[in-house]
């Protein structure tokens, strides 16, 4: 090969991968609480994919990373469930403003996290089992209801494989911890305020 | 003895630090498995846990004591235990811990693979001390020789348990603080909007009500700087509070304030509600032809009801009314407002209305039940234009006169003499009446006949055809029921 084609297809390669979007993306609209997001609610997701009870994994799963994160008081999600009946909004409905307001005065929430499961897949293709995530996880103020933060993510589970079959994540359910956690350290590392020790 | 005595302490150590130690009591309740459905339960799931949490050195509550505790609390969704259940679990089950969990994913076959959710709970608090989610697929345990790879979910199980459990504290440290929470049930606060000065009711109930006086909290509600002291009703079922609204429109958050007789103060949001003291202002637009400033229609009447300054109502009313105050429409619904209404000018019965002059009124109630009403005049026109025709004929000079009644204006009209032969003789057209034709007209023939067709429509669309068989007799006879369907077709073209 040439020298100037092989310079002309590193270039073209450098243009595209610059072009390929970088997830998680977070979209910043307002600033978090100065003093720190210590206790948090995470309301139920609303699921738009086709997983069965996607919602429901995918929140047990987020729970527990950020409870493992160490740095979050997170409201348990029977309290939640339970202010949702009070309020009759059903589990997959996202609460209005005034309804953000009740749940965030009763639960002493500083913050709330919900979000919507765009895309949630596994199916087995000849020897491996394919993986497909993609969900927007939303920022709301505990006190107004207002979205401050909000987070798009995607990824499959091939995207981690390294060397033959091995750190492929062939679990949709590994595939969301994994994800979890880049979103969690995302937030972190964009001055998400943890608990003070 | 010198020798021994390192030996001795090593031992001691090896037996004080190597067999489990109590790390606290805990309920290790049934795992919630998704897998099945929303409510399902995994048994073997969890007997695996609650060995594994054994192992780990916790003292398990029985799981026929958990079993007696769902029941008794009518716990029907696992995995997703509230405060109040926890701590229940914490005093009646003597749990130090809760451990709840969720299975996501359970496969055996074509590849194992199983996933699970944990979470512990401390009962004095009920907060979340550790929580871990862990998958494993078969091809994960896969080596590169192939050797000793998983075939079933218990090759799995195997090394799962100990991976899920592994970063588990051996024990928690005592919550730091007291037992008393707030722990509503349920809160009934009504009316959500009201006018000043209407009385505002909030009834809550509490998950503790039969606690005696002296361990319950005293409760208050305080709204907009004003406290109103909660009273337990007569039936010792909810605690009532009543106020009158606040003069000055607004929306109002009603807060809850708990003071146990320890002295130790709690507050929740109870809810809102929205003071309105202005009534709404409705509109009115008809969509008909204008003539003269008034509204006139013949076929459909376009009634568009609105509010100026839009906000939600509870109810609202569109009537039509004629000139003797008769309802003869009435449609309404305790709904948003409609985008449009269409009257073809008939009563609610079904009947053709009579041409007249009608009143279109539009009331609308807002959610206080404060309500406006608007009204319009419009004008309903069905009957076709009368045209009077005279005929006039000296030697060979023929003069047709049209004429109308009163009535709407003329959109146009037309007249064509045909002889019998069908030969066309005259045609004339215009866009008002009166109108004087003439034309000559020589009859060569026997039969001394002319034919004529008038046609004429007004501004609403009201159409009139009048064939004439003999214009020198001026016999005329309405022909719309005649069928004459291209002639008739390619002249409307």
């Amino acid at each position: 090969m040439s020298r100037p084609l092989s310079c002309c297809i590193v270039i073209l390669w450098l243009l595209l991968a610059g072009c390929a979007r970088e997830v998680p993306k977070l979209y910043d609209f307002a600033g978090l609480p100065e003093k720190g997001a210590c206790r948090i609610a995470v309301l139920p997701f609303i699921d738009k994919g086709t997983y069965p009870r996607g919602a429901v994994i995918l929140y047990k799963v987020f729970v527990s990373e950020l409870v493992a994160s160490g740095n979050f008081k997170v409201v348990l999600e029977g309290d939640i469930r339970d202010l949702y009946k009070q309020l009759m909004i059903y589990p997959n409905a996202q609460p209005n403003q005034e309804q953000l307001e009740v749940i965030g005065g009763r639960l002493g929430a500083v913050l709330f996290i919900g979000g919507d499961i765009l895309k949630m897949q596994q199916r087995k293709s000849r020897n491996t089992m394919e993986t497909d995530l993609t969900f927007i996880l939303r920022i709301y103020d505990g006190v107004s209801g207002r979205v401050l933060w909000e987070t798009y993510h995607r990824r499959q589970g091939d995207y981690y494989q390294k060397v033959l079959h091995f750190g492929r994540i062939n679990t949709i359910t590994g595939l969301a911890r994994q994800m979890s956690r880049e979103v969690i350290d995302l937030w972190l590392e964009k001055g998400m305020t943890p608990c003070p020790r | 003895m010198n020798k021994l005595q390192p030996l001795c302490i090593a031992l001691f150590l090896l037996l004080v630090l190597g067999r489990p130690g109590f790390a606290g009591t805990i309920a290790v309740f049934p795992l919630l498995d998704v897998t099945v459905s929303s409510n399902g339960v995994s048994y073997v799931l969890t007997d695996y846990v609650r060995r594994e949490t054994a192992d780990i050195g916790f003292e398990l509550v029985s799981d026929r004591d958990i079993m007696q505790f769902l029941i008794r609390h009518r716990i029907r969704a696992l995995g997703s235990l509230s405060s109040h259940e926890i701590m229940a679990a914490g005093r009646e089950l003597q749990a130090d811990l809760v451990l709840q969990g969720t299975v996501c994913q359970l496969q055996q076959s074509p590849d194992p693979a199983v996933s699970l959710s944990v979470e512990l709970i401390r009962t004095s608090d009920a907060s979340v001390v550790w929580a871990n989610t862990e998958a494993l697929y078969s091809s994960d345990l896969t080596s590169l020789l192939g050797l000793q790879d998983p075939e079933n979910l218990n090759d799995l199980y195997a090394v799962f348990f100990s991976r899920l459990l592994a970063t588990m504290p051996g024990g928690v440290n005592p919550s730091p603080g007291s037992d008393e929470i707030l722990d509503i049930d349920s809160v009934v606060l009504l009316p959500k909007y009201l006018r000043p000065g209407e009385k505002v009711r909030c009834k809550i109930r509490m998950q503790t009500m039969d606690l005696g006086n002296a361990l319950r909290p005293r409760l208050t509600a305080s709204v907009a700087g004003r406290d109103y002291p909660f009273a337990l009703d007569s039936e010792g079922y909810y605690f009532i509070a009543d106020w009158p609204a606040q003069n000055m429109a607004g929306h109002y958050q009603v807060s809850l304030t708990a003071v146990w007789p320890s002295g130790r103060k709690k507050t929740a949001v109870l809810g809102s509600y929205t003071v309105d003291d202005r009534a709404p202002e409705g509109a009115l637009y008809l969509r008909g032809r204008q003539v003269d400033g008034k509204t006139f229609f013949s076929d459909k009447l376009y009634i568009v009801p609105t509010l100026t300054d839009p906000e939600p109502v509870s109810r609202w009313e569109v009537m039509v009314v004629d000139q003797e105050n008769q309802v003869i429409v009435r449609q309404g619904a305790s709904d948003r407002l409609p985008y449009r209404l269409t009257w073809r000018g008939r009563t609610t019965l079904g009947a053709l209305a009579p041409d007249g002059e009608y009143t279109v009124v539009f009331k609308v109630w807002d959610r206080t039940m404060l309500s406006a009403s608007v009204e319009q005049e419009v004008s309903f026109r069905r009957s076709p234009p009368e045209i009077n025709i005279d005929l006039n004929s000296e030697e060979e000079r023929i003069t047709v006169t049209l004429d109308k009644e009163a009535g709407m204006p003329l959109s146009y009209w037309w007249l064509k003499v045909y002889e019998q032969s069908g030969r066309l003789v005259k045609l004339a057209q215009g866009e008002h009446l009166p109108a004087t034709i003439e034309f000559e007209y020589t009859d060569g023939e026997d039969d001394e006949r002319l034919e004529g067709v008038v046609v004429a429509r007004d501004i609403l669309g009201n159409l009139t055809r009048k064939k004439i068989k003999n214009l020198f007799r001026l016999d005329s006879e309405d022909e719309s029921g005649e069928v004459e369907m291209e002639k008739e077709w390619l002249e409307e073209f």
